[in-house]
Parts: C-alpha cells; structure tokens; sequence
C-alpha cells in the first residue's frame, strides 16, 4: 500500500497530516517523509553538488521539522508544503556556509562552465533543472532563492551575509550563464 | 534564440520547468531514502527521549513506592462499622436513620512491647458506613467515639499481630528468573537476574520486594524492521512486590510490579515503555498472570499475559 495513504487508502489531507505528526504519531511522520521527501530531495539539490551532501541536509531538515512541527500553525493548504520548503532551503544554505562560506564562493564564482552537458536539440524540463546545477556555486545560490524560492535580494543579502548589491550581480551574471548555456545547446528558442 | 530572452521570461521558464521538476519529480535521481529516513527516525527517537526518560523514570520510581506502601498498608487498613447495637448502648436518644460515610485520615500508634523490644506502628485508615442517631450533633458523638474505638482497635490488632507473628530478621538475596510474556504489541522471552529485599518474614507470610534487571528477546508481529524473522532484544528494568503465605500446609503466592523498557533495538518497541503486571504462583515457581503495556504517554495500551519462572 502507498505510505502516503491511510488504512482506508485515501491520502490524509495536509492539515490532519499535521494534526497527528504534532501528536508524535510514527505512521504519520514517515506519511509526511514519504509524501515530501523527493520533493525536498530536489529543493536541496538545486543548491547542493553531491548527492550525498544532500542526502545529509534532507535528513537534518527532516528531523528540525519533526522535531519543531508543534510550532507549525496550519494556514491552508500547501502551508506545511512551503514550511517545510524553507527549512530545506536554510539547511542547505547553513551546509553550504558551513563548507565554504558563500561570500568567498560568490567572490569565485566567475569560472569558466565545464562542458559536460549532454545534450539533443531539445532541452526538457528537467535539462532546465540540470542546468541550474551546472551554476558556479555563488551563482546557484543567488538564482535558485531569487528565481525559484522567491526571496528579495534584502532577504537573500541577509542569508548570506552579503550586500544587495553582490545578490543583484551574482543573479545577472547567473542570467548570462544560463543565457549562454541555452544558447550553447540552442534551447528554448522563441 | 535564448540571447533574446528577457530577463523575466527567462525566470519563468527556469521558475516553472524546475517546479515542475521538484513537484512531479521530473528527474530520476538515485537517492537512499530509506536510509535516510532511518537516519531520521533515529535522531528524533533520541532527541525526544531525553526529557521523557526522567519523566518515565519518575512515573516509574512513583509506582513502585506507591505499589510498596500500598502493598504495606493493606493489612492494616480496618473496615470498622458500628452496629446499631452499639450506637444504641451509648446514646439515650433514639436512632435517627441517616446513613453516612466517614473516611478519616490514617493514624498511626506506636507500639512498644518490653517482652521483645519491639515498637510496631499501626495505620488504621477508617471507612465507615453507620447510622447516627440525630442529624447534624450525632456526627459529632459518632467522631468522638470512633477516635475512643481506633485506639481500642488499634491495640486488639497489635495484641493479636504479636501473637500470630513470628517475625524474622529481614534479608536480601540474589535471584535469577524467566518469563514468557504475549501482549498486543509483541511477543518475547525473557531472563535476568535481581535482588530480593525481605520487608517482613514469618513463618506463614513474607513479603519482600524484587529490583531487578533482564534481557528480553522479542518479535513484533508485522512491526518489526529489517530480516523478517530476525528476533530483537529489549533491556527491561522491573521493580515488583511479592507476597507468599502458607496456611494449612497451602502456599499461595502474588507478584505485582512494573517494568520499564529502557531500550530495545526493533524499532517499534524503542520506546519508553511501562508495563504493569499481576501474576500468582499455580504450580511452584511457576507463575502466571495479565500484564498491560503502556506506549509513552499513555497513548496506547496492550493487554497481554505473563508468565514467570523465579
């Protein structure tokens, strides 16, 4: 049977999947894993290389949810979605301030792209995904919290501990990557 | 061609392809979720069980002097009812029919016999159910007479414990025990060692209290991760009272107790976890009994039944 599912089969909604975690209850918290965990798997590793890197700030993101879950207030649907989200995006950011801080990253950030990308004429959605991989470290950061995660360059400013205006520059040359990435493989034309 | 992208189309194609990624998980990627979810689940099992360790050990250690002095006040606890016969010997007024409840506080007397320098307490807790002789003064007679007949009792129970019993030196000793128990949570075998401490022999009664600890071997049908089969350990520390009596050349035999599941590696059973049990002696040291296990907090409860070779 789908983990996601209840005994009856059907698929507890957000609210009561939040209710019974916040009462500790086991089949709930691993229904709330299973239902997210992909997801969250792929929010973390737009920001991070390594797959095992990733592995290890999806587990650290799961526990700081289960463990802080009774402070969620439900606000409707798709709020424990995007709560759960943005601990996933700041465990990322303190893994990747941990393992070289972001400042020194953006700094370093304008390197040559290696061309690795394997690519036919069209690129899919998921090429798009790879492609923001491919960023420079600094470059990723910048981009995946303006364009994906919807941050403002203040909120972003204050994340990394850099000025707004490094966060606006790091994003505009990280639309000039992608642009001459897209260009390279000759995607998404108009 | 993309050169010619706008700033905004451009975010919103990456914006929708890559939500679209994340959401439909658009892209394969080999990742050890289970692994990871173990890893998880571990780390919140421990970080929660800390606070709720002293919580249960608390729960626990009040049990267990709870099921010790109950176990030492039983026999002294006295239902005392006054017969008509006796409230109208002493009052001149007739009998007001009211029936009423008085439950007092215990008392305790001290008593000293120079014969065998011995000085027994005695708890009396009175309950009694009478009938008073006029509204609202009969109580008043009722209390004054019954501190007057808790004294007198509390004497003829002392004269007649000195002479039924021949008290003996209180010991400890070392005892090894099995047991078998099946509740609704799981199955599982058990031994382990403990101390006895006497609280009171004689020759027709000892009662003695059990601190023990034991390994229990366990499966949790349809619960249990990893090998199907593979049967997991759990740790168990178990505080009990027991009582034997021989009457007429028959023995009988009770245990009550808690245990207290400190550990177990299957998952399902890692818990803190309280068990409760009775069991009575059927043929030598053999005994049986239900148990009931409690999940943390009390959420759920699993009757079962236990067995005990001690």
């Amino acid at each position: 049977m789908d983990r996601t599912l209840n005994h009856t089969g059907i698929e507890l909604s957000e609210e009561r999947l939040t209710r019974l975690c916040q009462q500790t209850d086991e089949k709930a918290q691993r229904m709330l894993y299973d239902r997210y965990a992909n997801q969250m798997f792929r929010v973390c590793y737009r920001y991070i290389k390594r797959e095992e890197d990733t592995e290890d700030v999806v587990a650290n993101g799961f526990i700081k949810v289960f463990l802080n879950i009774n402070r969620f207030e439900y606000r409707g649907k798709g709020s424990l979605n995007g709560w759960i989200k943005r601990i996933m995006i700041n465990e990322s950011l303190m893994f990747l301030r941990k393992r070289n801080p972001l400042s020194q990253a953006i700094d370093a950030a304008d390197v040559q792209i290696k061309d690795t990308f394997q690519c036919d004429q069209e690129l899919l959605a998921q090429d798009i995904y790879k492609l923001v991989r491919k960023l420079p470290k600094g470059y990723r950061t910048v981009f995946n919290m303006y364009v994906i995660d919807g941050y403002t360059h203040r909120e972003i400013a204050d994340h990394l501990n850099v000025s707004e205006n490094t966060s606006k520059s790091q994003l505009s040359k990280a639309r000039a990557h992608l642009r001459k990435m897209l260009e390279k493989y000759g995607i998404k034309n108009e | 061609m993309a050169s010619k992208m706008n700033n905004k189309k451009l975010d919103e194609t990456f914006r929708k392809d890559v939500k679209h990624v994340q959401k439909h998980n658009g892209i394969h990627i080999f990742w050890n979720k289970e692994g990871v979810w173990k890893r998880i689940q571990k780390a919140i099992t421990e970080a929660g069980a800390g606070p709720k360790m002293i919580v249960w050990y608390t729960t626990m250690a009040a049990s267990a002097s709870l099921l010790v002095a109950a176990s030492l006040s039983l026999e002294d606890i006295k239902f005392n009812f006054n017969s008509d016969q006796e409230i109208t010997e002493n009052a001149s007024a007739p009998i007001y029919n009211e029936a009423s409840l008085a439950i007092t506080p215990p008392t305790v007397s001290n008593n000293y016999f120079p014969i065998d320098n011995l000085t027994i307490k005695s708890r009396i807790a009175n309950i009694k159910l009478s009938r008073s002789q006029q509204r609202n003064i009969a109580i008043d007679q009722i209390l004054t007479r019954r501190v007057k007949s808790q004294v007198d009792q509390g004497s003829l129970i002392l004269k007649r414990s000195r002479n039924s019993i021949n008290l003996r030196q209180p010991s400890f000793g070392v005892r090894f025990e099995g047991g078998f128990s099946a509740n609704g949570r799981y199955v599982g075998s058990s031994f382990g060692f403990g101390v006895t401490m006497d609280l009171l022999k004689s020759e027709e009664i000892t009662k003695k209290i059990y601190l023990g600890s034991s390994m229990q071997l366990i499966k949790a049908p349809g619960r249990s991760e990893g090998y199907n089969n593979a049967l997991k350990k759990a740790y168990i520390v178990k505080a009990a009272f027991e009582n034997s009596s021989s009457r007429n050349g028959k023995t009988a035999a009770w245990s009550s107790g808690a245990e207290f599941i400190l550990h177990s590696t299957d998952h399902s059973v890692n818990k803190p976890m309280l068990k409760l049990f009775y069991t009575r002696g059927i043929i030598g040291k053999l005994k049986v009994g239900p148990e009931v296990l409690f999940t943390r907090n009390f959420k759920k409860v699993y009757p079962g039944i236990t067995l005990a070779l001690s």
